[in-house]
């Protein structure tokens, strides 16, 4: 046998980890071989020494069981599971607060005085735009200053009807 | 939580107490240090009840917690780990020589040596359950135990045996 190999199962016998069966094979293999057995016998001794000084020393005293220290850490911990719960809770409704101030309508804060649009419109008019949908013709339309310019004899009187050509206010 | 845990946590408690005082003596307790180990290793157990009863080994796995929180207290006192005062503790009423100079030489093995050879000699851990404790290939544990029986066996051949 490769005496490495043999070596290993001498150790693996000496500290009980072969299994029944290979220490047969194991034992009848010295038996054959006591030129090995020495050897054999000096692992088993040292692993046996090796053993008795690590042992549990018999009656040794153990202390009660920490039933009382475990209550108290399941206690503390339970004090800051709810703590952590808690302040989860807390966060959920501050964000939700927040939220909910950022989504809603501003009322009262922007003054409607028409400025804007009039502002628009004026700066429109100065434009040179006269296409279909242009600020100048819409206001130009409604505007009876802005009318003054418009063709003779045609002139809207009545929002009820038509106007027709030649017709007078 | 507790209300189950406790219970089997008890018989576990009674089933390997004393092993893991024993271990926990040997690495890092002195006097007192070591129960209250024992009895936080216990408190870090029922924690988490679950595990501990799917453990494929309970006392493997009550190594493993026993270990950690004698790493954490160590690292916490800032303190070196086994004396040999702690091993040699525990000889009986009349010591044989030949333990007590094994107690030496295993004192002198270096720490990843020495633990593999107390989980598998002290508290009689399987190569797979040293593995599990230590968080290594079972192929290192073996290895470890191999490597620590040679050492072994080379520092307690007597001198004249050892000289060329």
């Amino acid at each position: 046998m490769n005496p490495e190999l043999l070596e290993r199962l001498l150790i693996d016998r000496g500290l009980g980890a072969l299994a029944p069966d290979a220490v047969q094979l194991l034992d009848a293999y010295l038996r054959e071989h006591p030129q090995e057995a020495a050897s054999a016998r000096d692992y088993s001794n040292v692993a046996s020494l090796a053993r008795r000084a690590l042992a549990t020393p018999e009656g040794v005293t153990l202390p009660a069981f920490p039933r009382d220290r475990i209550l108290l850490a399941e206690r503390t911990a339970q004090r800051w599971r709810r703590a952590r719960a808690g302040l989860a809770v807390a966060a959920s409704i501050v964000v939700g607060f927040g939220l909910a101030w950022m989504a809603l309508p501003r009322t009262g804060v922007a003054p409607v005085d028409g400025g804007p649009p009039q502002m628009a419109a004026a700066e429109m008019e100065g434009s040179n735009s006269s296409s279909l949908w242009s600020a100048e013709r819409a206001f130009g339309r409604s505007s009876p200053a802005r009318s003054a310019g418009a063709p003779a004899g045609f002139t809207w009187t009545s929002t009820g009807r038509r106007p027709a050509f030649g017709d007078r206010s | 939580m507790t209300q189950i845990a406790p219970s089997f946590a008890e018989t576990l408690y009674r089933e390997h107490g004393a092993a893991l005082l024993s271990y926990l003596r040997r690495r890092f307790g002195r006097g007192d240090a070591a129960e209250d180990l024992l009895q936080e290793t216990f408190v870090q157990a029922v924690r988490t009840p679950a595990r501990m009863e799917a453990a494929t080994s309970p006392r493997a796995w009550l190594f493993a917690i026993a270990r950690n929180v004698g790493l954490t207290a160590a690292r916490r006192r800032r303190d070196t780990v086994p004396l040999a005062s702690d091993v040699a503790v525990q000889s009986g009423p009349r010591p044989d020589p030949r333990v007590a100079e094994m107690r030496e030489a295993i004192t002198a093995l270096p720490d990843t040596l020495r633990e593999a050879l107390e989980l598998r000699l002290g508290a009689e851990l399987s190569y797979d359950e040293i593995a599990s404790v230590l968080n290594i290939p079972v192929g290192t544990v073996r290895s470890r135990l191999h490597q620590a029986v040679r050492q072994l066996r080379e520092r307690m051949r007597p001198a004249e045996e050892r000289r060329p």
